[in-house]
């Protein structure tokens, strides 16, 4: 299962344009677009630095979003029957793919977060608690994606169509680009309900933002850890009976 | 078969690959929808604006930016799989099939804003006017336009995930870069000279700012201008059919961009 990883990683690393890209989108939107608008919010203080770490809780789950795709576009382009043939169980096979997405997650948006923590000058023991936020909702929304596989192993397209309208609604609906006191009472129940809403709010209360209306941070982890306990647990329930019979295109 | 009518059967074709992934393109008119009308009202309420009727003119415009530079990733998948080959086997000239990629881009990113427009007059009665009517023809320009940025990426990307990168980056620039989602008061008082010029010419700029002077009257905008939007779109025009001239003639001669 390590030489798989060692060789996923080394494969996922060769491709240094998407890696550069992520860092360069970041600088972009926090200094050029995340500056300009929070020009233009006026209701609440400091948007900026609430804006920058919405920011990165979007390019976690835009990465971890990457992982799962990787892994039902191996299964189309047939590499997913060679690795199916080696010798460990497809439950470790879900958890290498989890932990290549970790790494490609550190490796990704620990810049990033590196500059937020200089700019905004918060203390350097906040890097670990915020990378650990960071991780623990990233193996939430890998577990979904890559459980949702089954669903791409039938269509590519639906399973496309499922990850861009989850992305929409989760991210909309959610606290990582505005609080909840300033949605409407129509946007802010889905956004109770949301898992990313506490996920932004705990990496917020790890960073020590001050926001008016921010969730319980014991309640915040609990929810933050359970669902990366529990897409875990499914996926890897779901994942080997998914790969049974998968053809590839 | 005529020149013509094979040009507008390659365009047809063309245009038919983007609305072929129906679920997709549903849930991309969802995620622009939702952009409106969730971000949008709920940033009203955090600035001393109305921001939704501001920015609903920005994604009906980033929407017709998508929709025609959609245009690069089939032809990229086209040289790649050999569509593109199959083409230029065809009875018609490059600058038919140069012709056909670039109508394709522009009834797509017409028809997608088109969507999105009637969607957006729901909420903003001003947009469905005649006003919005005569503007569909620059928005037409505007699509053939952007799609010579993806034309201009096809050229210099060549094959592989670079095509990928690059288009992702300069959607983002370009939509960054741009006065949809801020005012061009706010870019001015931030940026240096030099980028909000070069802000108030980017097409995109033009297009929402065309949009909302139908909304809130001529007066309401600064930055906006016709003339600006049409030469701007028949620049990015020139680049597109010089781009794609260049990839299918390096093509044919040679087998490969």
């Amino acid at each position: 299962m390590l030489a798989l990883l060692r060789f996923e990683l080394r494969e996922a690393f060769d491709s240094v344009p998407w890696t550069v890209y992520y860092w360069i989108f970041f600088a972009f939107q926090y200094f050029i677009y995340g500056q300009l608008v929070s020009r233009l919010v006026v209701n609440l203080s400091d948007y900026y630095t609430y804006y920058g770490t919405g920011l990165l809780i979007i390019m976690t789950f835009n990465i971890s979003t990457w992982a799962g795709r990787r892994f039902v576009e191996g299964a189309h382009e047939g590499r997913l029957r060679y690795v199916l043939s080696l010798p460990f169980t497809r439950g470790e096979l879900f958890l290498e793919q989890v932990l290549l997405g970790l790494v490609v997650n550190v490796v990704r948006i620990g810049p990033p977060l590196v500059l937020i923590l200089y700019v905004t000058r918060l203390p350097a023991y906040t890097l670990a608690t915020s990378l650990a936020v960071l991780l623990g909702m990233s193996v939430g929304i890998m577990g979904i994606m890559i459980a949702l596989s089954f669903v791409a192993f039938k269509s590519f397209d639906i399973y496309s169509a499922i990850v861009a309208g989850m992305s929409a609604i989760l991210i909309r609906f959610s606290t990582i680009l505005y609080p909840l006191n300033f949605m409407p009472s129509a946007y802010a129940a889905p956004a109770q309900v949301n898992p990313l809403t506490y996920g932004a709010d705990l990496l917020r209360s790890a960073l020590n933002i001050d926001v008016s209306a921010m969730a319980n941070p014991v309640l915040s982890g609990f929810v933050v850890l359970a669902v990366g306990a529990c897409t875990l647990t499914v996926g890897m329930a779901l994942v080997p009976r998914a790969l049974e019979g998968v053809k590839s295109s | 078969m005529s020149q013509t009518s094979t040009v507008l059967q390659i365009a047809r074709v063309d245009l038919s690959y983007f609305f072929r992934t129906k679920w997709l393109l549903a849930t991309l008119i969802g995620l622009n929808i939702t952009d409106m009308l969730v971000v949008g009202l709920v940033y009203k309420g955090m600035m001393d604006f109305n921001y939704f009727v501001f920015y609903a003119p920005g994604v009906v415009v980033t929407g017709l930016f998508f929709a025609s530079f959609d245009v690069g990733r089939r032809v990229h998948l086209g040289l790649t799989e050999g569509v593109s080959q199959y083409y230029l086997s065809l009875p018609v000239s490059l600058n038919g099939l140069v012709l056909a990629h670039l109508l394709s881009a522009g009834l797509g990113g017409t028809i997608y804003a088109g969507i999105l427009m009637v969607m957006a007059a729901a909420f903003l009665p001003h947009l469905a006017s005649v006003s919005t009517l005569l503007l569909l023809p620059y928005m037409f320009l505007l699509s053939m336009g952007l799609a010579g940025i993806a034309a201009a990426l096809n050229l210099f990307s060549k094959a592989g995930e670079r095509y990928w990168v690059f288009a992702d980056g300069i959607q983002t620039a370009m939509v960054g870069l741009s006065t949809i989602a801020y005012p061009i008061s706010t870019v001015s008082s931030f940026l240096p000279s030099y980028l909000v010029t070069a802000i108030e010419l980017n097409p995109l700029s033009q297009g929402a700012e065309a949009l909302r002077t139908v909304i809130n009257g001529a007066a309401s905008s600064s930055a906006f201008n016709l003339a600006s939007l049409s030469i701007g779109s028949l620049v990015l025009l020139v680049l597109g059919v010089v781009s794609y001239r260049h990839v299918f003639a390096r093509l044919r001669d040679v087998g490969k961009i």
